[in-house]
C-alpha cells in the first residue's frame, strides 16, 4: 500500500472514502494534488454528461455550476503545482476514484429522463460527501505546503456548498 | 430587521455611470472596498448614507451579492467588481446565489 492508499469502496453507486486503518503517514503533497485534481475532473466529466443528457433546467444549472467551479479549482491547482515545481503523483486513491467514477458514468449512460436526473444528483450528493470527508480527515491534515493546504481548504468550503446544493436539487426530484 | 422607509431603496446598484437615484451626497461620503475571496465576503464596515460599497471578486469562482429580498444583485465573474450606493439608513442581508452558504450583511446609518 502506498502512503496515499486510502480505503475506497464503491457501494450502490456511491463512493465511500475513509482514512487508512494505519494512519501513521498520510499522502504526500504530489499525491494529494493528484487526488484533488482527479476528483475535480471526475465531477466535471459527470456534469458534462448531464449537460448532454438532461433536459431538466434545474439539473442543467447545477451541472453548469459544477463545470465552472471545478474547472476553476483545477486550473488553480495546475498553476500551483507548476509554481511549486511539483509533479502530481498517480496513486491508488486516484486510480480507485477514476475506476468508480467510470462505472458510475457507464451506469448513468443507460438512464434517461427523470431516472437519469435522480441518479446523477444522488451520486453528486454521495460523491461530494465522500470527497469532503477525505479532505477533512486526510488530505488537508496531510498537506505540508501552506498554499496547497489553503487551496484544499477553499475547495472544502466550495464542495460543502456543492453537497448542500445537490441535496436541495435531489430533494426536489423525488 | 429593516430600518428602511418602504418607499426608498437602501442601495442602488451602480452600473457604469452613476444612476440618478441617490439623494444629495453628504460631504463625508466614502467608498469602501469589500473583497470576496476563498468563498467568503470580507466584513462590510459601518456605512453612512451617500457611501459607495465596491465588491471586488478576488476569488477563483463566479459569485453574486444578492440581497435576501432581491432589492439588489451584483453578479461578479472572477476578477470583476460591482458597486452599490447607499441611499438610506438601514440593514441589508445578502448571499451568493451560486453558493448560498456565503452570507453577509451591511448596516448604514
Amino acid at each position: 500500500m502506498t502512503r496515499a492508499a486510502l480505503f475506497i469502496a464503491a457501494a450502490a453507486g456511491a463512493l465511500a472514502i475513509s482514512a487508512p486503518a494505519q494512519a501513521a503517514a498520510g499522502p504526500t503533497d504530489p499525491q494529494i494534488a493528484h487526488i484533488a485534481y482527479t476528483a475535480g475532473s471526475i465531477d466535471i466529466a459527470a456534469a458534462k454528461q448531464a449537460l448532454k443528457v438532461s433536459h431538466n433546467a434545474t439539473v442543467r444549472d447545477f451541472a453548469q455550476q459544477m463545470v465552472r467551479d471545478h474547472e476553476a479549482v483545477n486550473a488553480k491547482a495546475l498553476a500551483l503545482v507548476k509554481k511549486l515545481h511539483v509533479t502530481p503523483e498517480a496513486n491508488a486513491t486516484s486510480a480507485s476514484l477514476s475506476k468508480s467514477a467510470n462505472a458510475e458514468l457507464a451506469k448513468l449512460s443507460k438512464l434517461k429522463g427523470a431516472a437519469y436526473d435522480r441518479e446523477y444528483l444522488n451520486n453528486e450528493v454521495a460523491f461530494h460527501k465522500a470527497v469532503n470527508g477525505a479532505l477533512k480527515s486526510t488530505l488537508i491534515p496531510s498537506a505540508d505546503n501552506a498554499e496547497l493546504k489553503s487551496l484544499l481548504e477553499t475547495g472544502l468550503s466550495l464542495f460543502q456548498e456543492h453537497q448542500a446544493h445537490a441535496e436541495q436539487v435531489a430533494a426536489k426530484l423525488k | 430587521m429593516s430600518l428602511l422607509p418602504r418607499r426608498i431603496p437602501l442601495f442602488a446598484v451602480v452600473a457604469g455611470a452613476l444612476l440618478p437615484v441617490a439623494p444629495p451626497m453628504p460631504a463625508a461620503a466614502a467608498t469602501h472596498v469589500v473583497v470576496i475571496d476563498k468563498m467568503k465576503y470580507a466584513p462590510v464596515p459601518p456605512l453612512k448614507v451617500g457611501d459607495t460599497v465596491v465588491f471586488l471578486n478576488n476569488d477563483m469562482f463566479r459569485h453574486t451579492v444578492t440581497e435576501t429580498k432581491n432589492r439588489f444583485n451584483l453578479d461578479l465573474m472572477p476578477g470583476a467588481k460591482g458597486s452599490l450606493k447607499v441611499n438610506s439608513a438601514g440593514k441589508a442581508d445578502f448571499y451568493c446565489k451560486y453558493h448560498p452558504g456565503m452570507r453577509g450583511s451591511m448596516i448604514a446609518k
